[in-house]
């Protein structure tokens, strides 16, 4: 039997459902139970994320001829922490308002399980096109689940979704602020997980 | 090269471009941020002191003169900090020569204030503020004989800002003189 | 008896035991009926399970009626909402997820009525049906139905409608009738709860502090506690009409006695010995909820330790838990979160606490 070569598409798509590294594989949690208290925060995070899982992947698999197997973790590292080290500065000087409210969870970009996974799994053995699609598409992935979550537990807790209203005037008033504390978090995402295995069931 | 120089070498070439770009973004970036903190600074001292133009720092990050257009002072600006119900709740206060509160901040989230969405946070709204504006002395809450109706849940909360705005009025008085 | 013999009787027992596990209405049973007598987990008549729940629920009465006696009909229109939503969101929910619908087996009515107890009696009336949402949806049928979940349904709901409205769950007392909110005539606009730490700040200007502790200990006061017309919680300001149905549930064996006993009983030692504790310890036990607490909902069968030392340490956590939090803590009550955090901790204590096999070596001697 020969295993055909998965197309190109592939690379990009599996990462967006099929392989959504936070919602299938359970990686890189952390920011996305913190950051999506509102959906503008939760995009910030993951643009963020993005940009440095994008240009990591990128230049890992340019490089990648060039590392040793035995030293690849500390130059992913190196990497990664200097495209981390980059948006961080670049919040602070352009998106002051964001940098304050993401504050310590840019700089723990690096330790992005997402992050290095793709790297170490993707990048490391695979070309500079095809690590491109791969973590433009695990970023979308990431940016999807992100967004989503920050829109319901903004659309609960403050009624509203980006900042704009949508809901009437006595919920505002008192709205459900169970989803913005943590425990929220963790009961939205378990209802998500259950959501995508029961989708799963249904598929066969 | 045997495998073990390259080892070496690699990691000092990755170590030395990471280098070398990090330095030159650090160097673009620096005086944006720090214009972008004055900037932050100067746009909430401008909340709380409206008839000033420009600020001087005269203590730390605690103190600021206001200054009109010919340079003379128009009231002064203190920040203080007591302990709430999650961890410090930093306020601004504005004061006229006068030693009145012309007006006051509660800091916000994303500025540092820790207190429960729902009950503490309530501190930032206005009612709360405004409550404060035009008082010169016996800041207190009304169930400690003043004037300030506390947020309802929320006492501890309430409590620091009152007690952070009466601790700063009395500090500071003997800046107020023009 | 030959060998053979014994040998067909076990694969007899092992046939009954998988027929139960593969069907979760029995084997849940079987858990809950380890309780009731002391026997083997073997099968028991489906009846069993309602049996036990009627009988907290009629366990739970007297208190109803205090309560309507105290805030007036209003909190009767509470409890009944919550536990009409309860028992429909829990069926409604069980045939979402393809079970059989149960709304009489009367966990549901239990769940729905523990609730409202947990409420100020003057919360908006649609709370309760927003609590027994949460409660049985999410906390009961989400995670498998009665017998899974992991924490109590009524007290999780509870802290969730804590949080997400702390006003309305803070503020919304009621006088009830035939006395001021705190029980102290000096004193009317605070729960008793209020006095353990705030006594300082709720002094009436022609009074000093401890003139109102004094008559916070007073025997008037704990009679009033006792009796129940002091603010508070819907279903809990009375420790005597609560204390009957305990009792009547600890005389049928239908919760053990171990549980309430640790519980309370190290609420009365801390209380005595922890620096802060201005009150005495029957003002402690009898105000707030943790008559309700420890023998209603500490004792709730799938969410405590099923052995007897674990339920002395789960008693003994929940006690120790309330009182950090009242004297400490930023809440004034710390009943439900005390038991919601040991409910979590039961698997381990279980774990811990797991009994030996008679005969068989610990490991200790085995190592000797």
């Amino acid at each position: 039997m020969t295993r055909t070569k998965p197309s190109r598409l592939s690379y990009l798509t599996t990462g967006i459902i099929k392989e959504n590294p936070t919602l299938i594989l359970m990686i890189g949690l952390c920011p996305t139970l913190a950051t999506t208290t509102s959906a503008r925060d939760a995009l910030g995070m993951s643009a963020a994320a993005s940009f440095v899982l994008i240009l990591s992947n990128v230049v890992i698999s340019l490089v990648r001829k060039f590392i040793q197997p035995s030293i690849r973790i500390p130059i992913f590292i190196i990497i990664i922490s200097t495209f981390v080290t980059i948006i961080d500065y670049a919040l602070q000087a352009y998106q002051p308002s964001l940098y304050r409210v993401l504050g310590v969870f840019v700089p723990l970009i690096v330790v992005n399980c997402i992050i290095l996974g793709r790297a170490e799994a993707f990048a490391y053995n695979h070309g500079v096109f095809d690590s491109f699609l791969d973590g433009l598409g695990n970023s979308l992935g990431f940016t999807l689940l992100l967004v989503v979550m920050g829109s319901v537990r903004e659309f609960f807790a403050a009624g509203t979704i980006f900042g704009k209203v949508v809901t009437p005037a006595w919920y505002r008033s008192a709205p459900m602020l169970f989803m913005i504390f943590p425990p929220g978090a963790f009961f939205l995402i378990g209802i998500l997980k259950a959501l995508v295995i029961k989708l799963k069931l249904d598929k066969g | 090269m045997n495998s073990r120089t390259w080892m070496v070498v690699s990691l000092l070439i990755t170590c030395l471009v990471a280098g070398f770009a990090l330095a030159e973004v650090f160097a673009m970036t620096k005086p944006k941020i720090e214009q972008q903190k004055i900037d932050a600074t100067n746009s909430a001292l401008g909340q709380v002191l409206a008839t000033a133009q420009s600020f001087k720092e005269i203590t730390k990050d605690s103190l600021w003169y206001g200054l009109n257009q010919s340079g003379a002072k128009t009231g002064i600006v203190i920040r203080s900090a007591r302990r709430g119900y999650g961890g410090p709740v930093p306020v601004l206060v504005g004061l006229d020569l006068a030693g009145r509160i012309v007006g006051l901040k509660v800091a916000s989230p994303a500025e540092g204030l820790k207190e429960t969405p729902g009950l503490g946070l309530k501190a930032t709204e206005d009612w709360f503020a405004r409550q404060f504006v035009g008082l010169d002395s016996a800041i207190a809450l009304k169930q400690e004989g003043g004037t300030i109706d506390a947020i309802s849940g929320a006492t501890i909360t309430s409590r620091a800002v009152a007690r952070g705005v009466a601790q700063a009025i009395s500090k500071y008085s003997e800046h107020l003189k023009p | 008896m030959n060998e053979d013999e014994i040998k067909v009787k076990a694969e007899v027992e092992v046939k009954a035991n998988v027929k139960e596990a593969s069907s979760p209405p029995v084997s849940t049973l079987t858990l809950t009926s380890t309780f009731v007598v002391s026997a083997s987990p073997h099968t028991r008549s489906p009846a069993t399970v309602s049996r036990i729940m009627w009988l907290v629920v009629f366990a739970l009465l007297p208190a109803l009626g205090g309560s309507v006696w105290f805030f007036g009909p209003r909190s009767l229109l509470l409890v009944a909402l919550s536990v009409a939503s309860s028992i429909l969101f829990d069926s409604l929910a069980q045939k979402a997820f393809g079970r059989k619908p149960t709304p009489f087996d009367g966990s549901a009515v239990i769940t729905g009525l523990l609730l409202a107890y947990n409420l100020p009696p003057g919360v908006p009336l649609w709370m309760p049906i927003i609590g027994a949402a949460f409660a049985t949806i999410v906390v009961k049928q989400f995670f498998g139905g009665l017998g899974h979940n992991f924490i109590n349904p009524a007290l999780a709901a509870r802290a969730f409608l804590m949080v997400s409205w702390p006003t309305y769950m803070t503020t919304l007392w009621l006088k009830p009738h035939g006395g001021p909110l705190s029980g102290l005539d000096a004193v009317s606009a605070a729960t008793p709860l209020a006095l353990v730490r705030r006594a300082a700040e709720l002094v009436p200007p022609d009074m000093n502090l401890s003139e109102l502790l004094r008559q916070a200990n007073s025997l008037a006061e704990l009679k009033r506690l006792f009796i129940g017309n002091v603010g508070g919680c819907l279903g809990e300001t009375s420790a005597l009409l609560l204390l009957v149905g305990a009792l009547f549930l600890v005389i049928l064996r239908v919760v053990d006695w171990r549980i309430p006993a640790a519980y309370i009983g190290t609420v009365i030692v801390l209380a005595l010995v922890l620096p802060g504790s201005h009150l005495m310890p029957w003002f402690h036990v009898f105000s707030g909820g943790i008559i309700l607490g420890a023998f209603f909902m500490a004792t709730d069968y799938v969410t405590s330790p099923i052995t007897a030392k674990g339920r002395i340490i789960f008693g003994v956590g929940c006690g120790l838990i309330t009182m950090l939090i009242r004297l400490y803590g930023g809440y004034p009550e710390g009943c439900s979160y005390s038991i919601l955090l040991m409910n979590v901790a039961t698997p381990l204590i279980d774990r811990l606490t797991r009994p030996h096999p008679f005969g068989a070596l610990r490991k200790r001697q085995v190592a000797a």
